[in-house]
């Protein structure tokens, strides 16, 4: 089962190189969100017209935006919403999806058959799709995005927990539990989650890729992130008009996003390896 | 479920230069129905699009299905030729990364399949635009060449360059949005391809002297495809929900461009055409995979 | 077995490798010299000209029919489908037509299509977003096969430059009566260019019209394919993928006019780009508030930054080549201690905090995010609400906000079109005077404008007009922006007017080397 000793888990992580490399970008990633003010050596938002469009310089490591805006300052900040994003949404998916998928798996029967029949209509419309009508629903907006994102995320988490639930449900260890008067909600939470904890784990750090991604997408489409939001995708939209001219107001976005998908990337593969070989996306 | 949008098409139809009568505006709206309840609305709609009715566009006044279908053969074009681009990279480079396992090679490919599913698609357009078609202008810059079909058919009466034009339109786009699921198949195609090599009955054919490209590609591929199948089925749908970035940004006239449009301008029942589209071709999709799924599989189809 | 899988990589790269040479050999399609392929950023709502009035369907109009009367490049009325016309009373004026003009389907144009078309417009039941055009028209008399009477409902000076405006184009009314939907679909018209074929979101087709009545245009065929995205047009137009783009960023001007290929025109506009205050509501209606908001602003700056400084700055809503433009006012300069000075006046010593109300257009955007950067400097703190077009409009018309984005075009050329919309106080609402101005002398001088038939009086109640509303100060004026497009240098004798790319004439046009 998933016994599996925590220092084995350390020693597997640590011999995939790229998880490492991943878990120092997820890392990374973290500590530049956090120290946004501190690492910035601009203010994001506020402009200065005369420096418009300059290239990079040691005043402006990755110059400046349309509107004269040291363009390093914003997507340090940008890195903020980013996993802001990714984290709403991964959360929203674990939220709603796990229960959902737990109480569908252990339970069965019509309850098993409405939830399943739900998720199979969300499953129905691919992943971007659904975000974008969900979003032309709630109209465009960052939280929007996150809301739908995180909404195309749950039917993915509840079967994935639906699917954990029924195989552990018939180990004998679960059966004595029961046995034993344990309440289903008991049950579920105290003997099943902890069991199934490691897949929605990798789970959420590959989807936090694809959330990152999918926002950043919605906002390049003028769905997402609204000015003067320092929001990658957005950056980048705005920058495809320069492109020509300015062509680093849109490429250094883009280099963001590309490196944060991947940390996440490597670093749910990585997990991935280590906590379950056998699993599969 | 898109008339929760804050926004009111008839202001759209009215126009920029508006000064239309606010009567007008009025009358419109009652004819178009937008003065009733949500759920009379609702039903309505959902009343007519069983009988396939799926209203009409609120900027052209053409007919939903009729909009939605002149986009569709766009669509699909990109996504068979991202499809048929994807699978072979993917499979090709899967294969070749699990008989080398550890190799140069298999490190190479993997960590370039991580690559390749990290890159945001509308960047990775943007980039192929700047260096094929204007640093280097070797292929059409965007929109679409031919429809397929009728190149193909122009084909036929010995005109072959309908043709070569659809095909140039088509690469860059389809390898924008083929790429990133390209990697996905690969690392399928890799582990998939372990697992089996693993098998005994691999180690049997070995054993029987059979020639080692044999063993791959009669035995191990065969029941290896049987997950890729499963994959690569679903990537189809994904690839037409997916296309609508790439089309965006190589102004593909496809449902996907038609879908973000329609959003921006508020043409609600355009949009509800090509959710309803995509996810109805997505289902069937899934349901001829598991077809196939039990074609290749004997174990699945004897039962 | 690797061997295989290098071995089909191999074919592949060798089909991908034959079909980039395709690139290579000269495309056999069409002969050179007779085709032209143009880049449009949407695709045009209607075909029908009473269908709608937006850029792209107004541009197809031009090349498929006729209006009774044009403007030739230097901004003078000439005939079109009239050959000559007289204002036979104060509100009455007969049109003579041209005989012989032929419809694309070999049909003579009749004063009864005239009538039809006219009528058809104005018609409620048509829901023409460009009714307004004809308001003032009561009704058309048919005086014979090519004569008919206007009667209009009041004394209308500007007839003759709204009947220029393509909504006003001449449809066949045996047709249109026949099957509306299906003439929308392959509509026929009497223009320079016949209808070929329509594929939504990638390409119109236009072919000649050899028996025009103006003369058989050069190209062969016009091939207009849709791009939204400008940064996808202009590499198109570089790599020759497109011979004319009408939506050129202003920023990528200066490294495109260094291209060799590419012939730049940078015209004058007949465009405003503004703030609306709502003079309904505090604070806006407190005139020193209007007057720090305006001092607050550096127009200057805001052009050269969303408009890489193509433009002239306005202080009023007509542009210079709009007829009435009134060139002694001055623009507002920037005066940060003036406007911090009127403010405190005003009561807002502290301060000033509102909301404005955007149109989600990029362009809007951007001058948001420029004004409320400048706006800060002086005290005045807004927060932008980025509204989807359509809904924007609504507040606008209901006199639901405190300042917004105005972008306008006097299409016409002549002060009524833009004046009484926007100042008049019959405009309040959805006509145009979003921000409820009203001032009864302003108002008499705008009915001058309207009404009289003499241009020297016309032009001085517009000069007045303007001046009253300069003081009053209802919006903030920031600059008449440069129409900028971008042709390929083997296009020759292409020729765009003043009223912008929609009037642009192919007919003498071909390509040169």
């Amino acid at each position: 089962m998933m016994e599996t000793g925590s220092a084995s888990v350390w020693r597997r992580l640590l011999r995939h190189r790229l998880a490492v490399a991943g878990a120092l970008i997820v890392g990374g990633l973290l500590l530049v969100a956090l120290l946004a003010p501190l690492l910035a050596p601009h203010d994001p938002i506020t402009q200065n017209l005369g420096d418009a469009f300059q290239p990079s310089s040691r005043q402006h490591p990755l110059g400046t935006d349309e509107f004269g805006r040291d363009i390093l300052s914003r997507i340090i900040f940008g890195t903020r919403v980013s996993l802001l994003v990714g984290v709403v949404s991964v959360g929203i998916g674990l939220v709603a999806g796990v229960p959902a998928g737990l109480l569908s798996g252990y339970v069965g029967g019509v309850v098993d058959v409405s939830i399943s029949g739900v998720m199979d209509v969300l499953l129905a419309v691919p992943g971007v799709l659904l975000a974008i009508a969900i979003v032309a629903v709630l109209g465009p907006g960052l939280f929007n995005v996150m809301v739908a994102t995180g909404i195309s995320s749950v039917p993915v988490f509840a079967r994935l927990a639906r699917g954990s639930v029924l195989t552990v449900k018939e180990t004998e260890f679960i059966e004595a539990v029961r046995a034993l008067g344990g309440t289903p909600g008991r049950v579920l939470f105290r003997h099943i989650l902890p069991n199934i904890a490691a897949p929605l784990f990798v789970m959420a750090s590959l989807y936090m890729a694809s959330a990152i991604l999918t926002a950043a997408g919605l906002s390049f489409l003028g769905l997402g992130a609204q000015p003067p939001t320092p929001e990658w995708g957005a950056m980048l939209s705005r920058g495809r008009e320069y492109l020509r001219s300015a062509p680093h107001i849109a490429t250094y976005p883009g280099i963001a996003i590309f490196i944060a998908v991947m940390g996440f990337n490597f670093l749910g593969d990585g997990l991935r390896d280590a906590l379950d070989p056998r699993l599969k996306v | 479920m898109l008339h929760l949008t804050p926004g009111d098409p008839v202001a759209i139809m009215i126009g920029i230069e508006g000064m239309a009568d606010p009567q007008m505006v009025a009358n419109l709206r009652r004819e178009l129905g937008l003065d009733q309840p949500l759920h009379i609305q609702y039903w309505r709609f959902l009343r007519r699009a069983v009988v396939g009715d799926l209203g009409k566009s609120i900027r052209t006044n053409e007919p939903v299905r009729v909009e939605v279908m002149s986009r569709f053969p766009a669509t699909v074009e990109l996504a068979v030729a991202a499809f048929i681009l994807s699978t072979l990279i993917g499979v090709a480079a899967g294969v070749t990364s699990a008989v080398r396992q550890y190799s140069l090679l298999d490190h190479a490919s993997m960590v370039g399949a991580m690559l390749g599913a990290s890159i945001p698609v509308f960047w990775l357009g943007m980039m192929l635009i700047l260096l094929f078609a204007v640093r280097y202008p070797l292929l059409p810059v965007s929109g679409r060449g031919a429809p397929f079909a009728e190149a193909v058919a122009l084909l036929f009466q010995g005109d072959a360059s309908t043709l070569v034009r659809a095909l140039r339109h088509l690469i860059l786009p389809a390898v924008c949005l083929g790429l990133s699921r390209a990697a996905v198949v690969a690392r399928l195609t890799r582990s998939s391809m372990l697992e089996v090599l693993r098998q005994e009955y691999v180690r049997t054919a070995r054993a029987k002297g059979l020639r080692e490209r044999v063993v791959v590609y009669r035995h191990a591929l065969r029941n290896a495809l049987i997950p890729i199948v499963t994959i690569v089925g679903l990537q189809f749908g994904f690839l037409l929900g997916g296309a609508v970035i790439a089309e965006v940004v190589f102004s593909w006239p496809g449902v996907g461009r038609l879908a973000v449009d329609s959003i921006l301008a508020r043409d609600y029942p355009v949009v509800q055409g090509c959710v309803l589209l995509v996810a109805a071709i997505f289902v069937l999709l899934n349901l001829s995979t598991d077809l196939l799924y039990g074609w290749l599989n004997p174990r699945i189809r004897y039962q | 077995m690797t061997r295989t899988v290098l071995r089909t990589c191999l074919a592949a790269v060798v089909a991908i490798g034959l079909i980039v040479q395709g690139a290579l050999a000269p495309a056999p399609a069409a002969p050179a010299g007779t085709t032209l392929t143009l880049a449009l950023f949407a695709d045009p709502v209607s075909f029908d000209p009473h269908r709608s009035n937006d850029g792209p369907s107004n541009m197809m109009w031009h090349q498929l029919y006729n209006t009774l009367v044009d403007r030739n490049e230097k901004g003078e009325i000439v005939p079109a489908l009239a050959e000559k016309w007289q204002r036979i009373g104060d509100r009455t004026w007969r049109f003579t037509l041209r005989q012989g003009v032929k419809f694309h389907d070999g049909s003579e144009v009749t004063a009864d299509d005239v009538k039809f078309s006219l009528e058809r417009l104005i018609d409620p039941a048509t829901r023409s977003p460009a009714a307004f055009l004809l308001t003032v028209l009561d009704r058309v008399e048919v005086e014979g096969r090519y004569q008919v009477r206007l009667v209009l409902k009041s004394p209308f000076a500007p007839l003759l430059f709204h009947l220029m405006h393509k909504p006003t184009s001449i449809v066949p009314a045996a047709l249109v009566r026949a099957n509306p939907d299906e003439f929308a679909r392959r509509p026929v018209g009497t223009g320079p260019f016949k209808f070929g074929s329509y594929v939504r979101g990638d390409r119109i087709e236009l072919v000649r019209n050899p028996d025009y009545w103006g003369g058989a245009p050069k190209f062969e065929r016009i091939i207009i394919r849709i791009v939204p995205d400008a940064s996808t047009a202009i590499a198109e137009l570089e790599s020759g993928g497109v011979a004319g783009v009408f939506s050129v960023p202003p920023h990528e001007v200066a490294r495109l006019q260094r291209n060799r290929n590419l012939t730049m025109l940078v015209l004058p506009s007949h465009r405003i780009t503004a703030l609306v205050l709502n003079l309904d509501r505090p604070p806006f209606n407190d005139r020193k508030v209007r007057l720090a908001a305006s001092y607050a602003i550096d127009r200057k700056a805001t052009l050269n930054s969303i408009e890489a400084g193509l433009g002239v700055l306005a202080s009023s809503a007509l542009a210079p080549l709009v007829f009435g433009h009134n060139d002694e006012l001055q623009p507002f300069p920037r005066d940060l201690t003036k406007a911090r000075q009127l403010l405190a006046e005003a009561g807002y010593a502290g301060g000033l905090k509102t909301e404005m109300l955007v149109w989600n257009l990029p362009a809007s955007v951007k001058l948001a995010e420029v004004t409320q950067a400048q706006f800060r400097e002086a005290g005045i703190e807004i927060s932008i609400k980025v509204t989807e077009f359509g809904a924007a409009l609504r507040e606008q018309y209901a006199g639901n906000f405190t300042i917004s984005t105005m972008l306008w075009g006097t299409v016409t050329l002549d002060g009524d079109y833009s004046m009484y919309a926007l100042f008049h106080s019959d405009s309040i609402g959805p006509a145009g005077n979003w921000g409820r101005y009203s001032n009864p002398e302003v108002d008499r001088l705008i009915m001058t404008g309207r009404t009289n038939g003499n241009p020297v009086v016309r032009k001085q109640a517009y000069l007045k007009a303007q001046e009253i509303i300069a003081n009053d100060a209802p919006w903030i004026f920031l600059y008449h922006p440069s129409m900028v497009y971008a042709l390929r240098s083997e296009i020759k004798d292409v020729t765009i007017p003043p009223q912008g790319y929609v009037f642009i004439n192919l007919t003498k046009g071909y390509l040169g080397r």
